[in-house]
């Protein structure tokens, strides 16, 4: 018990360290920093946080009753096509979009040709701009408000809609008054995921150039040199991510809009024919062409014109790498998920609880404040042994623990347990008390009720939640780029530094592997929709 | 929990011969400061179906799990076919105790099929006679035909059985089921309640049955061990339960009662029904008058109450009253329905002294 608590503390330690530099002084670079671009970081944060929020919220929710309320050609398709986004990290989406509408891009060539204009001659929106960033983080992160409105809407009895008609609702009564009310809770949820996404990034407004706390902390650190202003600039970030975080706990309420009652009869969706139905298919397709078909072909032609120079044995150590460390941090997250998950079942007390709670709030603090959180307390502690080994054996060494392959193990576990710790927490719930007790009584000991009873069911929970710690892991840039030893590429920083010299078409080969990667949680991710449809009693649901 | 495979033999001072089945004894618990359990003992024998009867949360579960072994012993003794198993010192682990347990979410297996979720129980065997077991215990709950489907395509009636089943697979001697069909139809309950009784009656297990409801309890016990907050109440058949209740809760628990205010006075009391005699009360001991509603016997004519119908509620079979007395109080009253009964109509009535009880006020 002990051990778990120690545990969840440690893994909350990076949140605690950024936290307690609220209370260190001020130096010459914050002052510096407050005079020169803090303003610019709040106001472009801000936009972001309600051009994306707005944004994802229109697309999500839209896409979502259309496809569930409605059936028109393409729908059973779009389903799972409209979470298709996910599969690609921001960075990759915004390398596409700024090679694809650049000046020299083909778009703009294309249309200089045709009508033979030149430079000057014509308006076109930058993309390397606020405005261009609000719009790539939109159509990328729209599917996490589609994915909750539509299991919202999917969970909705036809009885509470069907009442709304009776009381005399039309068709867009019923949506605004029954179907967006009821699904409140789970739209907030999608902003708020949506939104910790945006304010975590940091490769896609590096690229667009705009500034944003994540490149913030990141210039703070590496070219002013200042841990403390870094640390203070990550608190500020941090303290709008909690602002979100209550945000959303406001906006959910009290009120728990779970289906009531249990006699559930499925929506029978209205069939959309002629125009209609094709202005559905074509409302629905955008966002899939958007933020996945458009950026994802140019980046697989850039691949395949580049891939000759690129795929070299360089790469393929990287790309090894890259999974090797994916794996091991899933491996640890997974196996600190199941000792946090096991405290909490055999003893959930009040402070254990709290502690896991704790312990799962990386998911919502951006890389960068937890490498910087990281970081910290390993230079202080490099600092004790450098000093001991020069007292004691006269020798210099640098760093030991800060800047290896630990440290960002460590970092990736404190950053991704939420997602192994929800995933085995619910295979875990499978397996109820009861079941224990049974075992028991029927002649199995503690050890033996793991094997036989636990290990069969929560097996399938685990793997899942490995495969989730991957696929992030293997996304995950800015924490990979401070912590990271030196000269030790994956495949997200090779994208990066491939992009950070303007070589687009290069970076396009590890951004591939990435959004393919990626893909295996989409696939996970739409089959567990589907099963979870409630009217379907074949008990493997509900994951 | 100290699970030790040797159970302690050498039985406590004054307890020569500990009981076959299940015996309690002075068992306390208590949950931090709150008293969950206090000085509860009784026993079960081998074949024999006791009802722990209570209201939520007046510890019966807790009873059950002490037993079981599920929790620690805090004092007191509970002995399992004549060994005890625990005190307050130490308590034998779950699986070395030889209890059945079933709960009312049956707690199947879902990853094993029906066969496999029966046979878990008997590891020991080898795997053909295993099967074999098993296959034969489904069999005579009507189910060997769905031997290998997965509990998730059972109806809930089906589901119980194989719950039952597998809890009696390794010969429990005793079983422990905790409301074991409030989880079901109604529909189905009483049929089910049948099956499992004649199951439990002709594997000889000593069976303790933890339920709220009085009428279950009624329908399925040899004895009706009744608790309320934590304590015995009464301990007997549900007829001795039912026609000498030791104390309102226990007269309450198993249908509605009038009540009535008093005084004992010469060996009775003076009510709106008349005299009702209460021998041993000392005079002056201020009482509680408590009739059952099939007490009040309508009379065509000359009933030495008389009173005035308020409300009817046909039952099908039966009807029961409500009775405006011409004091102002009420009284209820459960008889034949007949064409006869209608608000508003006088009636005159007797009491059967056999279903009113006298207590003294708490």
């Amino acid at each position: 018990m002990f051990g778990a608590a120690f545990l969840a503390l440690l893994l909350a330690l990076p949140v605690f360290v950024v936290v307690g530099h609220l209370f260190a002084p001020h130096g010459e670079v914050w002052g510096h920093l407050a005079e020169t671009v803090l303003t610019r970081y709040v106001v472009n944060t801000a936009w972001l946080v309600f051009g994306v929020g707005l944004g994802t919220l229109v697309l999500g929710i839209g896409t979502a009753w259309l496809v569930t309320m409605y059936r028109f050609p393409g729908q059973r398709v779009l389903e799972w096509a409209l979470l298709l986004p996910l599969a690609a990290p921001g960075y990759a989406i915004a390398y596409a979009y700024a090679g694809l509408f650049d000046f020299a891009g083909p778009v703009q060539s294309w249309l200089r040709a045709s009508f033979d204009w030149s430079r000057g001659d014509y308006w076109f929106p930058e993309f390397r701009s606020l405005g261009g960033a609000a719009f790539i983080f939109t159509v990328v992160l729209y599917p996490y408000v589609y994915m909750l409105a539509r299991s919202a809407f999917l969970a909705q009895s036809v009885c509470a809609l069907e009442i709304g008609r009776t009381l005399g609702l039309g068709p867009l009564g019923e949506f605004l008054r029954v179907g967006l009310p009821l699904a409140r809770p789970a739209l907030a949820a999608g902003v708020a995921f949506a939104l910790m996404e945006t304010l975590s990034d940091f490769g896609a407004v590096q690229h667009l150039g705009v500034d944003t706390f994540t490149t913030g902390i990141y210039r703070t650190w590496f070219s002013l040199g200042d841990a403390t202003a870094a640390a203070q600039l990550a608190v500020v970030l941090l303290a709008v991510v909690i602002a979100l975080l209550a945000g959303e706990r406001l906006l959910r309420g009290s009120a728990r809009f779970e289906q009531t009652s249990r006699r559930y009869r499925p929506l029978q969706p209205v069939r959309l024919g002629g125009i209609a139905g094709v202005a559905a298919l074509v409302a629905c397709l955008l966002p899939v062409i958007f933020g996945f078909l458009l950026p994802g072909g140019q980046l697989l032609a850039w691949a395949i014109a580049t891939a000759g120079e690129v795929l070299d044995a360089r790469f393929a150590l990287e790309a090894v790498r890259s999974l090797a460390l994916a794996a091991a941090a899933a491996l640890l997250a997974v196996a600190c998920a199941l000792v946090l998950a096991y405290a909490l079942r055999l003893r959930s007390g009040r402070i254990a609880r709290a502690a896991v709670r704790l312990a799962g709030l990386g998911y919502a603090v951006p890389g960068s404040v937890i490498a910087v959180g990281i970081l910290l307390p390993l230079a202080w502690v490099d600092h004790g042994l450098g000093a001991i080994a020069r007292g004691v054996f006269g020798i210099e060494t640098g760093l030991i623990i800060g800047g290896t392959v630990a440290a960002l193990l460590f970092a990736y576990i404190v950053r991704f347990l939420a997602v192994s710790l929800n995933t085995v927490d619910a295979s875990l719930a499978k397996v109820t008390p009861s079941m224990d007790s049974a075992a028991r009584s029927l002649g199995a000991s503690p050890v033996n009720a793991l094997v036989r009873v636990h290990a069969p069911i929560v097996s399938g929970g685990l793997l899942t939640a490995g495969l989730l710690v991957l696929v992030d892991t293997m996304k995950e840039l800015p924490a990979t780029l401070i912590l990271r030893p030196f000269d030790f590429g994956t495949l997200s920083v090779r994208a990066y530094e491939f992009a950070s010299d303007e070589q687009l078409r290069e970076a396009a080969v590890p951004a591939l592997l990435i959004v393919a990667v990626g893909l295996v949680p989409v696939a996970i991710i739409s089959r567990a929709i589907t099963r979870s449809r409630p009217g379907r009693h074949d008990g493997e649901g509900a994951q | 929990m100290n699970a030790t495979r040797k159970s302690m033999q050498s039985p406590p001072p004054g307890k020569d011969i500990l009981p076959a089945g299940l015996a309690l004894d002075d068992v306390h618990h208590a949950y931090g400061s709150r008293p969950v359990i206090e000085a509860l003992g009784f026993a079960v024998a081998p074949g024999e179906v006791v009802c722990l009867l209570g209201p939520s949360g007046c510890g019966k579960t807790t009873t059950l799990r002490l037993a079981a072994g599920l929790e620690t012993l805090q004092r007191g003794t509970i002995a399992i076919a004549s060994e005890l198993v625990s005190t307050a010192a130490t308590t034998l682990a779950p699986e070395h105790r030889r209890v059945g347990l079933m709960f009312q979410d049956f707690a199947l297996f879902p990853h094993l099929n029906l066969l496999d979720n029966v046979g878990f129980g008997l590891r020991h065997l080898p795997q053909i006679a295993r099967r074999a077991q098993a296959m034969a215990l489904l069999e005579r709950v009507g189910l060997g035909a769905l031997a290998s489907t997965y509990p998730h395509a059972l109806s809930g009636g089906e589901q119980q059985r194989v719950a039952l089943v597998r809890a009696l697979a390794p010969k429990p001697v005793v079983m422990l089921l905790d409301e074991p069909f409030s989880g079901l139809d109604a529909r189905l309950r009483d049929q089910v309640r049948d099956d499992t009784l004649a199951l439990l009656k002709e594997q000889g297990v000593a069976t303790l049955l933890v339920t709220h409801d009085a009428e279950e309890a009624l329908l399925m016990a040899d004895r009706i061990a009744l608790m309320d907050k934590g304590r015995l109440v009464q301990l007997g058949t549900p007829e001795e339960l039912y026609r000498r209740p030791v104390n309102a809760f226990s007269a309450g628990f198993f249908g509605d009662l009038s009540r009535f205010q008093g005084r004992a006075a010469g060996s009775a009391v003076s009510t709106p029904l008349g005299l009702i005699p209460c021998p041993g009360l000392a005079d002056g001991t201020a009482v509680e008058v408590c009739v059952r509603p099939e007490g009040i016997k309508l009379m065509a004519e000359n009933g030495p109450v008389r009173g005035r119908i308020a409300a009817v509620r046909f039952l099908g079979a039966s009807a029961l009253l409500v009775l405006d007395l011409p004091g102002g109080e009420r009284v209820r009253a459960r008889c034949r329905a007949s064409s006869g009964l209608a608000p508003d109509r006088e009636v005159s009535f007797g009491l059967d002294l056999d279903c009113a009880f006298v207590f003294p006020s708490r």
